[in-house]
């Protein structure tokens, strides 16, 4: 079944480390974006297909209108058979979401968001360019549980500069006396481009050291399952059933299908990214192809994406899985990458599943890296 | 038939002083090539002689000329390599010459590869053309250059012929010249045959092919042949000229240039300064000079993929049947597995060859760090030659090792003596002479040893004169060094192929380089890797490869696999041409770092 990704690419702040296509400034596109992203739906060749997960991500959806995501999702609704169980995601932001927006998501539906929290300190938030505080941050969670979520997912970020293992430990605490059951966690990543890269190279921070972070992660890793999360996915933990399933498709070469500027889409044969310009995007969507150059996906690519795609999470490969879908046992094109990387204790292999021993989730891009050939 | 008609010359230039250039104008002008079908630099076949604007084989035309007088004359070119590697080829393509033009670019002057090749055409009492090309470009300086031939060479630069092949100005006065200056070949015809072989190349249908040109007597299809120096006998299938293709004639008279072809195996059949003969009546001497080519420089060539080890042999003999200096021999290293030990007339005529191989035979080689020929004398009174560093007897049975020296000329601007001197001193060597070629130039004149020059002469030189300088060497002699053999040893493993042997006073600072260089390009693992060098059993330098880092937690945005997907790749990029290694992977360029340290 499908999986539906919408991107809203617009931000009130763009923060310091983001190269992801979001943008602020540019709200006046705001009104026309919209009708574009209903119409780019409508017009889709997927129209028909049953779909049972759907994920507005950013950017930062909630800096739309209730009524532009009622639609969109009336839209999606119309135009695809959305299950009746479907996940329905949306990512939002502290300071612009309250308790009535809300109250409007559920009534359309949502059930699970995603909270951009990030950091419970406010110098972090400061620096990272957030523009929330750690108490609106708390808030904006709480209003989302006693309007109706009952699946909340929040990030956060370590690997800060000035940051320590005893801050993040902090982070971890207070993130566990809220309702949540979902959560990314990842490191700050210096982009090219980005005003944090700048920064960094005229020396107006330090990043901690190598040992440092990787102390931040083990500990993070170690308090989460403390508090009952399970580490599913090499960035995200869960409690019980709350895994995002939605995500998960993206990592079990399940097909989904993206709208709106940028968004990336994977239809089981070929890969393919929208358009990154917004007013071509609003002038074209619904009435010419908004999409990029299609990659198909040959054999060799596809068994190699399957492997490391499926190894971030902590099931792993499902060999029988592998062996329905390409015609073949594993074994035949990886049994010396999986024996060598076993023999180094970074691999489990079973009869059913290959996956990442506690020791290779430290080293996922090391495993990772042996199946691309 | 006489000769009169028949002038036979070479060009001697500098890279890029535009040998090339005005050969391709001559054929142009006398018709030899029709206009449409000149391709730049016909002389140079292949592509890599193209790209890198050198000449590697020695090729010929022939070019019929109508010259001022009326008459008709055959021109004989015979292009010359142009690099230090190729020296004895130059001096046969010389000896099959009675003049030679000598090109000097306007705005450079005279270089040290010229000088070289100057003195062996003098010494060959060849007449020597001056030619200043270039002469249209502003930073032209013809006057200043015409001073440095006459000062530099002795030569007599007043009547040097001012051109510019690029636009052909100049080019009919050098054609003229050509046939006013430089003497017709002695008329021998009546003598033994004597041919000297100046060149050869291998032909998939005739065999190997000897470029000749005719001293004595005359030569047809039909005639048993006898090389003169192997003794082996031939009859003769076709002979021919160079237009610059190919082109059979019926018979070679006295004084001309062309090639024969007799059913010959490979082109070690007819060795560049042999002379040929006739079986039925033999000349009682051969031409002066013949010499078989030495290689001065080895090592060892792997397949990165061990599966590739007959496709490398093969393609090596392949080379062979075209190089009679390459040598190769199978030769097994621990670290590497199966491949070959080659040795090579020096380092570019091994940068060429290892080029064509992967070029050529879509090959993926591992080079170890090339080494020279040391004589090693042991104390039992026996003598070996080692050119594989891992074939060094054990230091307790050698009494000395002997080392083979360079003369090295090197022609600088003179603001840069004090630091060529340094650079000179710094790797051994002995300073010998130091002339002053004009008022900004100077001629130094060093005794070097020749794995210095292997090591880092060059480069050090070449940057720390921002490419003035300009170098020249030739073998001069053995020396006794105090040589120690260096072993490198990865994760508590020596491995073989990156062993060396330096001088004892340098194998510190060169461990120390060397690990510190190899730190860098051995991949991180998840455990950590000690990284050391030994002369005997003491360890005298130590690194350490970092373990692998634990990864950062990336997000993945909405679905955006192939970002993920180009780190990998990117990841992988990094890790070609890796050589497993117990369980270290050590790559490609380790096995050449031995040679790109930097010290300071």
């Amino acid at each position: 079944m499908l999986g539906l990704y919408v991107h809203i690419p617009f931000c009130r702040h763009k923060c310091l480390y983001c190269d992801f296509p979001s943008y602020s400034g540019l709200e006046r596109y705001l009104e026309g974006y919209v009708p574009a992203l209903c119409r780019d739906i409508a017009a889709s060749p997927y129209a028909g297909q049953k779909a049972d997960t759907i994920y507005i991500g950013g950017g930062t959806p909630s800096i739309l209108s209730a009524k532009d995501v009622g639609d969109i999702l009336l839209q999606l609704r119309q135009t695809f058979e959305v299950t009746a169980d479907a996940e329905i995601t949306i990512e939002a932001n502290p300071e612009s979401l309250d308790g009535e927006k809300a109250a409007a998501y559920v009534s359309y539906g949502i059930n699970r968001l995603s909270l951009g929290i990030q950091s419970f300190s406010d110098r972090m938030l400061s620096f990272l360019g957030r523009i929330h505080t750690a108490k609106e941050g708390e808030r904006a969670l709480r209003a989302a549980w006693d309007a109706g979520i009952h699946n909340l997912s929040l990030d956060l970020m370590y690997g800060l500069p000035g940051q320590t293992v005893s801050d993040v430990m902090e982070d971890v605490q207070r993130l566990g006396d809220l309702p949540v059951d979902h959560a990314s966690i990842y490191s700050l990543i210096v982009e090219d481009g980005t005003p944090l890269k700048h920064g960094l190279s005229k020396g107006l921070w330090t990043l901690p050291e190598d040992e440092a972070v990787e102390a931040m992660g083990q500990a993070i890793h170690d308090q989460m399952h403390g508090l009952g999360f399970h580490h599913y996915e090499i960035s995200s933990y869960a409690k019980g059933p709350f895994e995002s399933k939605h995500n998960s498709k993206y990592w079990t070469y399940e097909p989904y299908i993206g709208f709106g500027v940028s968004a990336h889409s994977f239809d089981g044969t070929a890969r393919w990214a929208n358009m990154a310009n917004i007013p071509r995007y609003i002038q074209k969507a619904g009435r010419d192809s908004v999409e990029g150059e299609r990659v198909l996906i040959d054999d060799k690519r596809a068994v190699e994406d399957y492997c490391f795609l499926a190894l971030r999470r902590r099931v792993g490969i499902d060999k029988g899985d592998y062996a329905r879908r390409f015609g073949r046992p594993i074994e035949a094109d990886f049994g010396s990458v999986i024996d060598g990387l076993a023999a180094q204790g970074l691999l489990e292999a079973t009869k059913e599943r290959v996956r990442l021993s506690d020791k290779g989730l430290s080293y996922g891009n090391y495993v990772f890296g042996k199946f691309i050939r | 038939m006489s000769t009169d008609h028949i002038r036979n010359f070479s060009i001697i230039a500098h890279i890029d002083h535009g040998k090339s250039t005005l050969a391709d104008r001559m054929l142009e002008m006398t018709g030899t090539v029709p206009e449409r079908e000149m391709e730049a630099q016909l002389l140079d076949t292949m592509d890599l002689e193209r790209e890198r604007g050198i000449t590697i084989k020695a090729q010929s035309a022939r070019l019929i000329y109508d010259a001022k007088d009326g008459k008709q004359y055959t021109l004989n070119l015979i292009d010359t390599p142009g690099h230090v590697d190729f020296n004895y080829e130059v001096s046969r393509s010389l000896a099959a010459c009675e003049g030679a033009l000598l090109i000097v670019d306007a705005t450079q002057g005279v270089e040290a590869q010229t000088l070289a090749n100057v003195y062996l055409a003098l010494e060959h009492d060849l007449e020597i053309i001056p030619i200043i090309n270039k002469v249209d470009l502003p930073s032209a300086d013809p006057d200043r250059v015409c001073k440095e031939i006459e000062d530099v060479i002795g030569l007599d630069a007043s009547d040097a012929i001012m051109i510019s092949a690029k636009t052909g100005l100049g080019v009919d006065a050098v054609l003229e010249a050509i046939v006013q200056r430089i003497p017709a070949p002695a008329d021998e015809e009546d003598k033994p045959l004597r041919a000297l072989i100046f060149d050869s190349h291998f032909d998939a249908y005739k065999g190997a092919i000897a470029n000749i040109r005719i001293m004595e007597g005359s030569l047809k299809p039909g005639q048993r042949i006898r090389m003169m120096a192997s003794g082996k006998e031939f009859e003769v299938i076709e002979t021919g000229v160079f237009l610059p293709q190919m082109h059979p004639v019926p018979s070679l008279g006295c004084g001309s240039v062309g090639y024969l072809a007799a059913s010959m195996k490979n082109v070690r059949d007819c060795r560049v300064g042999d002379t040929v003969t006739l079986a039925e009546r033999p000349a009682s001497e051969a031409l002066p000079g013949y010499r078989r080519a030495v290689p001065m420089v080895y090592c060892g060539l792997y397949p990165v993929e061990t599966n590739d080890y007959d496709n490398l042999r093969d393609a090596l003999e392949k080379l062979h049947l075209n190089d009679a200096a390459l040598l190769f021999e199978p030769e097994t290293s621990s670290a590497l597995g199966f491949g070959f030990r080659c040795g090579f007339l020096g380092l570019l005529h091994m940068d060429v060859v290892r080029e064509r191989l992967e070029r050529e035979y879509d090959l993926s080689l591992i080079t170890t760090a090339p080494s020279v020929i040391y004589r090693v004398y042991c104390t039992d009174g026996t003598m070996v030659e080692v050119d594989n560093p891992s074939q060094m007897p054990d230091m307790t049975k050698v009494d000395h090792i002997e080392e083979p020296l360079v003369k090295t000329t090197i022609i600088i601007p003179k603001d840069m003596v004090g630091t060529v001197m340094e650079i000179s001193q710094s790797r051994r060597g002995q300073y010998v002479t130091m002339d002053y070629l004009d008022d900004t130039r100077v001629s130094l004149v060093y005794n070097l040893p020749l794995c210095e020059i292997l090591y880092d002469y060059f480069d050090v030189l070449k940057s720390a004169t921002r490419g003035y300088a300009s170098l020249d060497y030739e073998l001069n002699g053995y020396q006794s060094s105090p040589m120690v053999k260096m072993d490198i040893l990865i994760n508590g493993d020596v491995v073989d192929a990156l062993s060396v042997i330096v001088h004892r006073d340098f194998a510190a600072r060169r461990g120390r380089a060397l690990v510190e260089k190899l730190r860098s390009l051995i991949p991180r693992q998840l455990f950590q890797i000690p990284v050391q060098a030994a002369v005997g059993n003491k360890i005298i330098a130590r690194e350490n490869v970092a373990a692998l880092r634990k990864d950062v937690l990336a997000k993945c945005y909405g679905g955006d696999i192939s970002r993920k997907r180009k780190l990998l790749e990117k990841q992988k990029e990094g890790k070609k041409r890796m050589k497993q290694f117990g369980t270290v992977e050590i790559p490609q360029e380790a096995f050449m770092a031995v040679l790109k340290v930097d010290e300071s």
